[in-house]
């Protein structure tokens, strides 16, 4: 049975593989909604270019923003082949937009100021509540050092985001920034909106496996070339119980590196191994560092705990925009749980795709879940 | 142990020292103030967690409900345990072999229990349950099972059939494929389900026969259902009494041919065919219904309605129609009176028209007659003007020479009114031919071409200036340059009367002025006058014939005037108008059709005064056969200084031209001679005989187009009768002059050949 339609957020989507016939079909229910700007979730099945120019004529005057994604969470859980899009209505929403290019550690201070400069622009709405999206290019390894200044520069308004994805091709990925395609970029969003939300973050792993000293790193490309004094590879597959030559997307999926802060772990995930025993990771890293290999555990009931927020009236979510990393959903599909987790989703009225990386307040992190659940606006009390 | 203990020893020890090595960088490293992507996330987690150490509170209670889903799950451990104890047939497949099968299941087929062993095929497993006394049935074939498990092992579904076993027992077997190749099988009764089920479905049936029956028998129809082999089944009481059948004749079971007897032997008639109910039977196999209308008795019409039923028995349904087939019956009663009424109206219609037409008939003759008596009246008018206009034409040339010849005498004053008299009665008569002409309207009478304006009104100031002058009157003319489409002898005709209109109905003193405004298109005429004028209510009569003004005496051609000029301008379609104010005087408008640059009719108007020295010594030949016009139009040329050859016929005419040895000067010829002879005629004649184009006037009566076509044709002036003296001298010298010219030009040439346009008509 599916659940009632949000309230809030006007959904289309559409698994056509053409993409003007797939912009047609998901933008038919989001015409004439009144719209503040449409958050559009490409699948890698189509092209971006196209599809983002086609959307761009579609919703004349409206703001396109949105990105490749590796999967999409749609209204029926996940997707490979959706165009998703989600119209945020102008009565809820107002956005300012900024697009940060040629994404390079030198260039955070100045996205930083500029992104304060528009954030005091930005004019405030009594009674309504703030908040920024950011979507960045997912194979730019940039987003730790742009989240963190930015999050510097906002003060209180909570960043919440996700890495733009390309399936599981790691190639190319892009963002849209007003109908058009940007590789190597990002989006910032600033959001003012008379609903309440609340940020949503969470993962599943424990760290009970072997610890780990990173030997040999480069911090810049996120490439780990020794751990424990031994070829990377080679040492990780020792240590999860697997041949060298089998170790998969599903195997770093399950079994991430884990690196403890105080009484935190963050999960280090790993995209590739590279020819050479080198590993490819999704996050900061660096050498010295002392990590513990991670173990998955309960992943259901942590999806489901963690998307059963309320807001202080005791109601559930009127829907929750998901940044859910892929490979928590390889995971997923690995142990065949795949259509459990679409009903847990569509359950909890979550929608939005499966990233390269995960943004929450100024942190970049993998095989985690962020989103941010949205309610419905408190009663105002006339008086 | 951080380093593989596999390894030997050395490489132990360097990947230790590795160890070591990358810890101690790090180390070092953590004053390092420059950005970087770990030292950016390191910031920002470190942020987080002072935030989370803010938040232990949370985090404990976070911690008891995690205490509270552990509880969860050891409930849900158990719960499973407890299912799998249920009772129900259990088989686990792996790798496609039976493994395991428990109790139950053997138990369910007892005959084939020792058959199943562990290894077994699932195919062969599915085939031995097949094989069993103890299986009936089931909704999908189990042979085929296997298959369709192996289509759907990644679809993670559960595959269901339904079996049915002895003693009414039923079975659901589900199977599914679990991980790997293992295929498990659960065998769940359901027999109390299925059983409960059939019965409500039984029971229902029941209450719907119930409910069928109640509303058979309440049916207002009678209906009665026979089984194939035309035995009673069922019947309602209305089907009965409509029949008047005893009971025992619809008792269930009872063959239809006894009570089709029975019916007959009572009364029941069929319109049309005697009844056969075999044929009816094979009508209703194939068509699927029947339909027949019967009377019973004297009195009553039934309508017999009959349906197949599924099980190729038959339904009869009786209805009571008497009613309904009265009422029709009267209704078609109706319909043939009323057909009969009509019948009889028409034809008398019929009549009534016939007769008006006969009706039609004479009075089309009557119209025809009316328009001949008419038509001769018109031809009876012209000729009756034409005969008295010859003899008024002879006494007014006899007068002018009698006024040239008296003056001084005592006689001439006289003579002056004897010539007044003359020309009034000339006038009265040129206006009665005119409305002969006009009123017989035949299309030919106006010919419009293009006129100059200004020369025509030139020539009536010309013309009617002597006459304000004697009557005191002042005439002024505002010439107008532009060129209209009219027929210029009717247009002259009607500013003319107009004019002469306006002279006779003002007082001496008074002015008349003619003068022309130039529209888009268009020009209008207008003679003002400050005369008497015409009050409101006479304005439109002014147009008809003798009207006048009142209390005006009789004065000499009006009353006429205006209604010739109504006529003319009707014919030409010139808009006419007046507009008049008593005691102050009358304007009359003309409206004309103007025309851009087309060459105008060659009027012969700027005439040479000095006309007279021409004449001297010309040689005229008159060719007249009325001998006083012929005396009197001599003597007048001969006062001119002429010398005139005087014939009265053609023969005469060129007689005289022989005689004389050469061409006269000019020809003027009657048209009208004797023996049907014409002028046209002598002019072509002569100016064969002489080889020249001799120039030649025509002087009649005729005022048809065939003498102006004539006169085009042959390069031939036309002037009519009376002629007018003042008129015929100018045109003649003009027409020498002309001819002087034409010689120098060396291109005189013989009658017949194309008058290249010369054509004119003289209007007198």
């Amino acid at each position: 049975m599916k659940a009632a339609p949000p309230e809030f957020v006007v959904i289309g989507d559409s698994r056509a593989e053409d993409p003007a016939v797939a912009v047609a079909e998901a933008s038919e229910s989001l015409r004439g909604r009144g719209l503040c700007f449409v958050f559009a979730v490409l699948p890698d099945s189509l092209d971006v270019e196209a599809t983002s120019k086609l959307l761009s004529q579609e919703f004349r005057g409206v703001p396109v923003f949105g990105c490749s994604s590796a999967g999409q969470i749609t209204t029926d859980g996940y997707d490979d082949q959706a165009l998703l899009l989600l119209g945020f209505p102008r009565k809820n929403f107002r956005c300012a937009s900024m697009l940060f290019q040629d994404l390079r550690p030198d260039h955070a201070t100045a996205f930083a100021a500029r992104a304060q400069k528009e954030a005091e622009r930005f004019r405030h709405t009594a009674g309504w509540n703030r908040f920024a999206l950011i979507v960045a290019d997912g194979l730019s390894k940039q987003e730790d050092l742009l989240v963190s200044t930015l999050d510097a520069v906002l003060g209180d308004v909570p960043i919440f985001g996700g890495s733009a994805g390309d399936g599981l091709k790691f190639e190319r990925t892009y963002v849209l920034h007003d109908g058009e395609a940007h590789s190597g970029a990002a989006v910032l969003l600033l959001i003012e909106t008379d609903l309440q939300f609340q940020g949503v973050a969470f993962d599943h792993f424990q760290p009970e496996g072997a610890q780990i000293v990173i030997t040999s790193a480069d911090a810049e490309d996120r490439l780990v070339y020794e751990i424990n004094g031994a070829p990377a590879a080679e040492e990780y597959a020792r240590l999860v119980g697997c041949a060298p030559e089998a170790l998969s997307p599903e195997v770093f999926a399950e079994n991430p590196m884990m690196l403890r802060h105080n009484l935190t772990h963050y999960a280090r995930a790993i995209s590739d191994a590279k020819p050479g025993g080198a590993l490819s990771l999704l996050a900061a890293i660096d050498d010295g560092l002392i990590l513990t290999l991670g173990r998955a555990k309960g992943s259901l009931e942590a999806l489901h705990e963690g998307l059963s927020t309320r807001d202080a009236a005791g109601h559930p979510p009127d829907f929750i925009l998901g940044f859910d990393c892929f490979l928590r959903r390889l995971e997923f599909e690995h142990k065949q749980l795949t259509q459990e987790v679409s009903d847990i989703l569509r359950t909890h009225r979550v929608i939005g795709f499966n990233t390269y990386g995960e943004q929450k307040s100024g942190l970049h992190m993998n095989q985690t879940f962020v989103g941010v659940a949205f309610f419905k606006p408190e009663a105002r009390v006339l008086n | 142990m951080l380093v593989n203990p596999d390894e030997p020893l050395d490489v132990q020890v360097a990947r230790q020292a590795r160890i070591i090595d990358a810890l101690m960088r790090r180390a070092n490293r953590q004053d390092d103030v420059r950005p970087s992507a770990f030292r950016a996330f390191q910031s920002a987690i470190e942020l987080q967690e002072k935030m989370q150490a803010q938040g232990r509170d949370l985090a404990r209670a976070v911690s008891e409900l995690e205490t509270v889903r552990g509880e969860q799950e050891r409930m849900r451990k158990s719960l499973v345990a407890a299912l799998s104890s249920m009772e129900g047939g259990f088989a686990l497949f792996i790798d496609g072999k039976l493994e395991l099968c428990n109790h139950l299941f053997l138990q369910l087929f007892p005959d084939i229990s020792n058959k199943i062993d562990t290894g077994l095929s699932i195919g062969r497993f599915f085939a031995r349950l097949v094989s069993s006394k103890f299986f009936r049935s089931a909704d999908r074939n189990l042979a085929t099972l296997p298959a369709t498990l192996e289509k759907r092992r990644d679809e993670g579904v559960i595959t269901s059939v339904m079996i049915e076993m002895a003693d009414d027992r039923w079975f659901q077997l589900s199977a599914q494929h679990t991980s790997g190749d293992n295929v498990v099988l659960l065998l769940t009764e359901i027999t109390d389900f299925v059983r409960r089920n059939r019965s409500e479905k039984e029971s229902l049936i029941d209450r719907q026969e119930d409910y069928l029956k109640a509303v058979f028998q309440t049916l207002t129809s009678g209906v009665c259902t026979f089984s194939s082999r035309g035995k009673v089944l069922m019947h309602n009481g209305q089907f009965r009494e409509l029949l008047g059948l005893p009971a025992s004749y619809v008792a269930q079971g009872e063959p239809v041919t006894a009570l089709v007897e029975y019916l007959f032997a009572n009364g029941l008639a069929v319109e049309g065919d005697a009844v056969n109910i075999e044929a009816i039977y094979r009508k209703l196999v194939t068509e699927g219904a029947f339909r027949q209308r019967v009377r019973l008795g004297p009195e009553r019409v039934l309508e017999l309605h009959m349906h197949e039923m599924p099980d190729s028995g038959y339904l009869v349904e009786v209805e009571d129609v008497t009613l309904e087939a009265r009422a029709t019956e009267t209704l078609e009663r109706r319909v043939m009176e009323r057909t009969a009424e009509l019948t009889r109206a028409n034809e008398k219609l019929t009549e009534e028209y016939e007769k008006k037409a006969r009706v039609e008939e004479a009075l089309r003759e009557a119209k025809d007659k009316a328009e001949k008596a008419v038509s001769s009246k018109t031809r009876f008018l012209a000729a009756a003007s034409h005969d008295l206009l010859q003899p008024i034409n002879a006494a007014k040339l006899l007068i002018s020479t009698l006024l040239e010849t008296s003056r001084g005498t005592d006689m001439h004053g006289m003579v002056e009114r004897l010539e007044g008299s003359f020309r009034s009665t000339e006038q009265l008569l040129h206006l009665l031919l005119d409305i002969s002409r006009l009123e017989s309207a035949a299309p030919d009478t106006v010919s419009p071409l293009v006129v100059n304006l200004t020369s025509m009104m030139n020539s009536i100031h010309a013309d009617q200036s002597l006459v304000a002058e004697q009557k005191n009157v002042s005439l002024k003319m505002v010439p107008c340059s532009v060129l209209v489409r009219s027929d210029p002898v009717y247009l002259l005709r009607s500013i003319q009367n107009l004019v002469v209109n306006a002279i006779q109905y003002t007082q001496p003193g008074g002015r008349v002025l003619v003068g022309c405004r130039r529209r888009k298109g268009r020009v209008v005429l207008e003679v003002w006058d400050t005369g008497i004028g015409i009050p409101k209510r006479d304005q439109q009569r002014v147009f008809e014939e003798f009207a006048r003004a009142d209390g005006e005496k009789l004065a000499a051609g009006v009353g006429l005037g205006l209604s010739v000029v109504e006529r003319a301008c009707r014919l030409l379609g010139h808009k006419l108008s007046v507009k008049s104010k008593p005691g102050v005087g009358s304007v009359f408008r003309i409206e004309l059709e103007t025309v851009a640059d087309a060459p105008a009719v060659n009027e012969p108007l700027s005439l040479a005064s000095n006309a007279d020295d021409l004449l001297e010594n010309q040689i005229v030949l008159l060719i007249e056969n009325d001998d006083d016009v012929l005396f009197g139009t001599t003597k007048r040329l001969e006062q001119w200084g002429a010398d005139v050859l005087a014939c009265r016929s053609i023969d005469e005419a060129l007689t005289c031209v022989e005689d004389m040895g050469m061409a006269p000067d000019i020809i003027l010829a009657d048209y009208t001679l004797d023996n049907g002879d014409t002028g046209v005629d002598a002019i072509a004649k002569v100016r064969k005989l002489t080889k020249v184009h001799v120039p030649a006037i025509l002087i009649t009566a005729d005022r048809s187009p065939r003498v102006r076509a004539a006169g085009l044709t042959y390069d031939i002036s036309v002037i009519y009768k009376p002629v007018k003296l003042n008129r015929l001298r100018p045109l003649m010298a003009w027409k020498i002059g002309q001819q002087g010219d034409a010689e120098a030009r060396g291109d005189t040439k013989v009658a017949g050949d194309s008058a290249a346009g010369a054509f004119s008509v003289w209007p007198e």
